[in-house]
């Protein structure tokens, strides 16, 4: 189905009935039609049907009428959650960034930019990040301020970058480097107690730059239960160009990544970012207008598993060192609704982790984070965030739990303005702590308003 | 820009925009597509949208669009499926969305209090940790909210057992249509003064914009059951229905599904519905662990006694969830069937239900449209569901031509037009079939004394051609003194009896040519009721008109549980007419048996069973009337649900022959319960005792103070009053009190010592009662409100 198609495929069953207003966080928080899925299907049903003309005067970019538009569409968080209340199931998610790439004046240039230069090379785009960390504050912040200038938040937000990426530590977490340049493996663990799959682990951006922690958390438990973990070159998912409605960036992201990726011979291709794994397990639709490559998507995209996807079907010993408070969970958008993954880390924390788990009231909705999405629009997304941060005080819980970065950044600055003492984890890191697979240098995540990964 | 011409062209917005801020007053081509909808058909561009955030800014907003005349139309979340909620043309959309606190939840009085921006199903959840629920549910209620279900009188499966938004409405503070705050109603159930709030819910925001809502709580039932019976005929189904009303069970919820329907829903969500049966009847009932089981077990011995051919119960909230599926799916299973849909609304009299679907079936092949239907089959309300492409134009004609087949069919079978979706927009070239150029002249003449100059909700639920003045019936020849005699009989007191109808209208007729005060008595019992005239003022003499002679029972409908009978009507007489058909009349007034049921109505004194059953505005569902011009009136239907135009049968509901002469009543009735009971008790901690009954799960039918104790009624099924005598032995115990059996009689006495607790009127709303007043009685010939 072209792009056309599939748009005007879903506006004409959208029966204006109102249902998305229930779970729609944009306008949970503005009360505006505008930041509503209904409202903004209608405006791109207003484009389509020349009802919303875009006069020569005000196409222009900078116009009144493209920017309230622009706000409008790039409003949404693409957390998917108006198409669960929708009788019709319609993907508005897919449809506004479809419009964010038909917007006047197209997606934002910078972010062509960046996946030219830096996401198709990552080589390049690490030694950027290494400069960019220099000095206390993140490459990410810089990268990010160029999508959107007009950031104070940024540097708020996005925490002090770690000294070493992910694949920096391939060495000491375990692998050792084979075959074909960039490949590294590292073996099952001999205690394991079954032998498990043969799987490539796809290291997320977020994870490499800013996060790793989860992610070497993640590959341990994977050798502990049994898995062959092997990490290759590859580049970015392409989430973040197509979310800015560069499709043909995501597009070219997605073909090398298929190229990188096909016939490694594993069983599964692993993430422990929520993001990352459902964008991989969407290639055949993004890839739908090229048959060959989406057959070849489909082959990988059935390979994809989240970490937690994966783990749950492997057994492992009993904990030896369960979370010493009460847990909750967030769902994040792209795992829980994306991938319909929701029972599975819960059961991780519960059996692996031997957590006490209590269930977080609206786990599932959507945090604020939605990739750069708080860069972009700071304001609204601290509102939903605030909306988040009174449910997870409401469970009293000192440890909150999650599966994807963008999710974990965003938990902690809002636990960090509420000034409350939980702290935010990922699963991995949680149910690798319990197992008693400790990093050499313990991160016990961030705590109020510090952070204890520089020591 | 357009979105700066506007604001220069029309000062007001400049206004506006000034008191809200530009987030909070749009304009422009965007703010115009996106609020230019409901979930209804049509479209139309508003000219700027308001976002106020509390009740002053409106009532600034609607003081500056009065001043300049610009029209507004208020909007809750946009799901009005009449299209209550598309703007008129030029106005500005009021959007309340921003209003959405609960400001207060008062357990004890079971009342909470909310903006009129606050979702149904936020409410809901806020009351359940406490136990307690709000019982109108649409199906809608997790977007729909408080001031557009009130705006619509919406309904929901809960409301044949519970009732509709109406029922559970008990005040508002309302913005008038000159921007001015005032209070209708009050936290009381029952509020003295003309029932202004019985128009405004269900005014489709045409009289005023709520901005705070008084609704009544109820206590969360204790157990629930649900059984899904599978039919090979929709007459058996229905039957099925009947037969359980009959049976002298109210379930919580009837719901019906005719084949088509099925079979997209077993498409869809697979819920187990065999493709070839004609009907699928889901049941559940609600009340006491005890007073479940031998519900359930009747209900599955008329089940059986029809043939069902699959039957299954479920009881824990999970098994109940797999029961309820295919019905909940059917909304997704229909859009899936199409990208678009139409969901009608129309009522029919419950024993016709079968005939309607027949009808709908055959409209269907008609038109070459595939239609399925929902029935809330308790309350005859049914809801076919045209799919179709909304890109075929020649396709949606037939739609449209469908659309207006079913409401004829309905109106022909003696049934409403729309049961809980408006009138809206969209229906409102419909009015015309179901009222008279009498009513609609009323009702526009209701219109204008809330909005003199039609800036509220413009273009919704009256036609756009209202007679400014029907033509009035011609006065007969003669004086009045040569026409009285001959048109009525004269009693021993001197008053005067008319024959008929017609004799009414001739009487008041005359009377009012001449400006001769008149009096409408029943069996003049209220008349002591009265309240004492201002001091100063002296009563004139008054002509009496007594409606002892029209005191006909006229329809017995059992199986639709209504019964219509005329003013003058006993009610110990109707009582017993309907006990022969195993029903009643839920009322115990201040009068007694000897009070006439135009003399109760008129009087609104629902008496202590109101908490239970519903108010006497809750259950009569219509009136015919003379006015003072003699001009005879029909507003309402035996239909239980019913909202189309303003709802005059609920203002005549303690009227106190103000406005008119009542002349024929359709009132709801009840299955009679099994067993009925009185207890009274003494002595210990009584207020406790109340309180905590009151809060019970199973609630007894009334509890009142009478003497030195309390009065409690335990009425219900066998079971369900076993419950209740335990429960009320128990906290009695606990509290130190004494029960005792008592007789039944003692409730009339209670109910004639309840008047002085009907709330007073709250003070500003005088304007509105004087300008109603001279509506129905221009020449004031009746006494003043
Ligand atoms: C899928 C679907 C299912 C539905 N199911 C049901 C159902 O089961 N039962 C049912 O009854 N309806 C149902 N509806 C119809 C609709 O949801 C109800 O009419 C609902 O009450 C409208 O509420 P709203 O907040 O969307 O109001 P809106 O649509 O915004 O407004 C409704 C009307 O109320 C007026 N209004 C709004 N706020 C105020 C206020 N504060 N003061 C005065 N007037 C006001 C508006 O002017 C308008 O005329 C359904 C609709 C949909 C789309
Ligand atoms: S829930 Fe779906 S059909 Fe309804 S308004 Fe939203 S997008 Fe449209
Ligand atoms: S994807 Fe999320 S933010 Fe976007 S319209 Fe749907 S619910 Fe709203």
């Amino acid at each position: 189905m072209t792009d056309d198609e599939l748009m005007e495929q879903e506006l004409v069953r959208c029966n204006k009935c109102g249902y998305c207003l229930s779970t729609c966080p944009t306008y949970n928080v503005e009360f505006s039609e505008g930041q509503a899925a209904r409202g903004r299907l209608v405006l791109l049903q207003a484009l389509r049907d020349g009802e919303l003309a875009l006069s020569q005067e005000n196409q222009r970019p900078d116009s009144g009428l493209v920017q309230e538009l622009g706000e409008a569409v790039s409003g949404c968080l693409l957390c998917g959650a108006c198409t669960e209340a929708c009788f019709s199931a319609i993907h508005t998610d897919e449809l506004m960034v479809r419009a964010r790439a038909g917007m006047p004046g197209g997606p934002p240039k910078g972010v062509r930019l960046l996946t030219r230069h830096f996401l198709l090379r990552p080589e390049r785009l690490t030694a950027i990040m290494r400069l960019a960390g220099v000095g206390r504050r993140t490459g990410m912040v810089r990268l990010l301020r160029r999508l959107s200038p007009t950031l104070e938040l940024a540097e708020e937000l996005v925490e002090p970058a770690p000294r070493e990426f992910l694949r920096d530590r391939l060495r000491e977490i375990g692998f050792h480097p084979e075959g074909r340049s960039g490949t590294w493996v590292l073996p099952r663990d001999p205690r394991a107690l079954t032998v498990g799959p043969r799987v490539v682990y796809f290291i997320g951006c977020g994870t490499n730059y800013q996060l790793p922690e989860p992610g070497a958390a993640a590959m341990r438990l994977l050798a502990r239960a049994g898995c062959e973990v092997v990490v290759c070159p590859h580049v970015c998912c392409g989430l973040p160009p197509y979310s800015y409605g560069d499709l043909v960036s995501a597009r070219e992201l997605a073909r090398r990544n298929l190229e990188l990726l096909g016939g490694l011979g594993a069983d599964f291709l692993v993430t422990e970012c929520g993001s990352c794994g459902r964008f991989l397990k969407r290639y055949p639709e993004l890839l739908a207008e090229e048959p060959d490559l989406a057959r070849q998507a489909e082959a990988l995209g059935e390979q994809v598993r989240d970490f937690t996807e994966l783990l749950a079907t492997l057994p492992l010993p009993e904990p030896v060192n369960p979370p010493a408070g009460v847990v909750t969970y967030h769902d994040p958008c792209h795992l829980g609704r994306g991938q319909g993954v929701t029972e599975e880390p819960r059961r991780l924390l519960r059996e692996a982790a031997g957590a006490k788990l209590v269930e977080l009231p609206e786990a599932n909705w959507c945090c604020g984070g939605a990739g750069t999405y708080n860069l972009a629009h700071p304001q609204r997304s601290e509102a939903i965030l605030q909306r988040k941060v009174a449910n997870i005080e409401s469970t009293g819980a000192e440890i909150v739990a999650t599966a994807c970065p963008a999710c974990l950044l965003q938990l902690r600055h809002g636990l960090r303005m509420s000034g409350s003492g939980a702290v935010v984890k990922h699963v991995a890191e949680i149910v690798a702590e319990a197992q008693g697979l400790r990093s050499a240098r313990v991160e016990e995540g961030v705590r109020g308003g510090t952070t204890n990964c520089e020591t | 820009m357009k979105a700066q011409r506007e604001i220069i062209q029309f000062p007001a917005l400049r206004e506006l925009r000034e008191l809200l801020g530009p987030r909070r007053l749009l304009t422009g081509p965007l703010a115009e597509q996106l609020y230019k909808y409901d979930a209804a058909f049509e479209m139309e561009l508003p000219l700027a949208v308001a976002l106020p955030e509390n009740a002053e800014e409106v009532a600034r907003v609607v003081g500056v669009c009065a001043r300049e005349g610009v029209p507004l139309v208020p909007r809750g979340a946009g799901t009005s499926l009449s299209g209550g909620a598309i703007p008129s043309p030029g106005s500005v959309v009021l959007s309340l969305a921003r209003m959405n606190r609960i400001l207060e939840i008062d357990p004890g009085a079971q009342v909470a209090v909310v903006q009129p921006g606050v979702v149904n199903l936020n409410l809901q959840n806020a009351l359940e940790p406490q136990g307690y629920f709000y019982a109108p549910d649409p199906a809608s209620q997790l977007v729909s909210t408080l001031g557009g279900n009130l705006g619509h009188n919406a309904g929901g499966p809960h409301c044949l057992k519970y009732g509709v938004t109406s029922h559970h409405i008990l005040g508002v503070e309302m913005v008038t249509a000159t921007g001015e705050r005032v209070r209708l109603g009050s936290r009381a159930l029952e509020t003295g003064g003309y029932n202004l709030l019985g128009l405004v819910v269900g005014g489709e925001g045409t009289l005023g914009i709520a901005t705070e809502i008084a609704c009544r709580l109820l206590p969360l039932p204790e157990a629930l059951g649900t059984a899904l019976a599978v039919f090979d005929s929709l007459e058996e189904a229905s039957e099925t229905v009947s037969g359980i009303i009959a049976a002298g069970i109210v379930p919580a919820a009837l719901e019906m599904l005719d084949q088509p329907l099925m079979a997209a829903v077993e498409q869809h969500v697979q819920a187990g519905y065999p493709l070839d049966a004609a009907a699928v009847l889901l049941v559940e009932v609600d009340g006491p662990p005890a007073a479940i089981t031998p519900q359930m077990a009747a209900i599955e011995g008329l089940c059986n006694e029809h043939h069902a051919r699959d039957f299954r119960s479920a009881y824990s909230r999970e098994e109940r969830a797999v029961l309820w599926r295919g019905r909940k799916g059917a909304a997704a299973a229909v859009a899936n069937l199409a990208p678009g849909k139409l969901s009608t609304d129309v009522v029919v009299p419950r024993e016709v239900l079968p005939e309607m679907v027949r009808q709908v079936t055959e409209i269907g092949r008609r038109q070459e449209l595939i239609i399925g239907v929902l029935l809330h089959a308790g309350d005859g309300n049914l809801h076919p569901q045209i799919v179709f492409n909304p890109r075929d134009t020649e396709q949606l004609a037939r739609v449209r031509r469908a659309q207006e087949e079913i409401v004829r069919a309905a109106l022909s079978l003696g049934g409403a037009m729309t049961g809980e979706h408006g009138v809206g927009s969209e229906k409102r070239h419909f009015m015309n079939l179901v009222f008279g150029p009498g009513e609609l002249a009323l009702m526009a003449g209701i219109k204008r004394a809330f909005d003199p100059r039609g800036l509220m909700n413009p273009g919704k639920l009256l036609p756009d051609e209202t007679p400014e003045e029907a033509e009035r019936p011609a006065v007969p020849e003669g004086t009045f003194e040569q026409v009285a005699p001959e048109i009525t009989v004269r009693d021993e007191q001197g008053r005067w009896r008319p024959r008929d109808y017609e004799a009414v209208s001739k009487f008041l007729a005359l009377a009012n040519r001449d400006g001769r005060p008149v009096r409408i008595m029943g069996a003049g019992i209220g008349l002591d009721l009265r309240s004492p005239l201002p001091t100063g003022q002296a009563e004139p003499e008054r002509e009496v008109l007594c409606t002892l002679s029209l005191g006909r029972l006229l329809h017995l409908e059992a199986a639709n549980l209504t019964v219509t009978v005329q003013a003058g009507m006993r009610l110990g007489e109707l009582q017993q007419a309907l006990a022969e058909a195993g029903q009643w009349w839920p009322v115990i007034p201040p009068g007694g048996a000897e009070a006439t049921i135009g003399g109760i109505l008129a009087g609104g004194m629902s008496g202590p069973l109101a908490a239970r059953y519903g108010r006497l505005q809750d259950l009569v569902t219509g009136v015919k009337f003379a006015l003072p011009s003699g001009e005879v009136l029909r507003f309402g239907l035996p239909c239980v649900k019913n909202v189309a135009g303003y709802a005059v049968e609920r203002l005549m509901v303690g009227s106190r022959g103000t406005l008119g002469a009542l002349l024929e009543l359709t009132l709801r009735t009840l299955p009679l319960p099994e067993r009925r009971q009185t207890v009274r008790v003494t002595g210990g901690d009584l207020e406790t005792f109340r309180v905590r009954l009151q809060a019970n799960g199973t609630r007894p039918a009334a509890v009142e103070p009478q003497g030195e104790g309390l009065l409690v009624a335990l009425q219900g099924m066998e079971s369900e009053v076993e419950a209740l005598e335990e429960t009320v032995a128990a906290l009695a115990s606990e509290t130190g009190a004494e029960p005792q059996p008592a007789e039944e009689e003692l409730w009339t006495l209670v109910a004639a010592g309840r008047r002085e607790r009907l709330a007073p009127p709250p003070p500003g709303a005088e304007e509105f009662s004087r300008r109603l007043k001279e509506l129905f009685d221009p020449r004031g010939i009746l006494p003043g409100p």
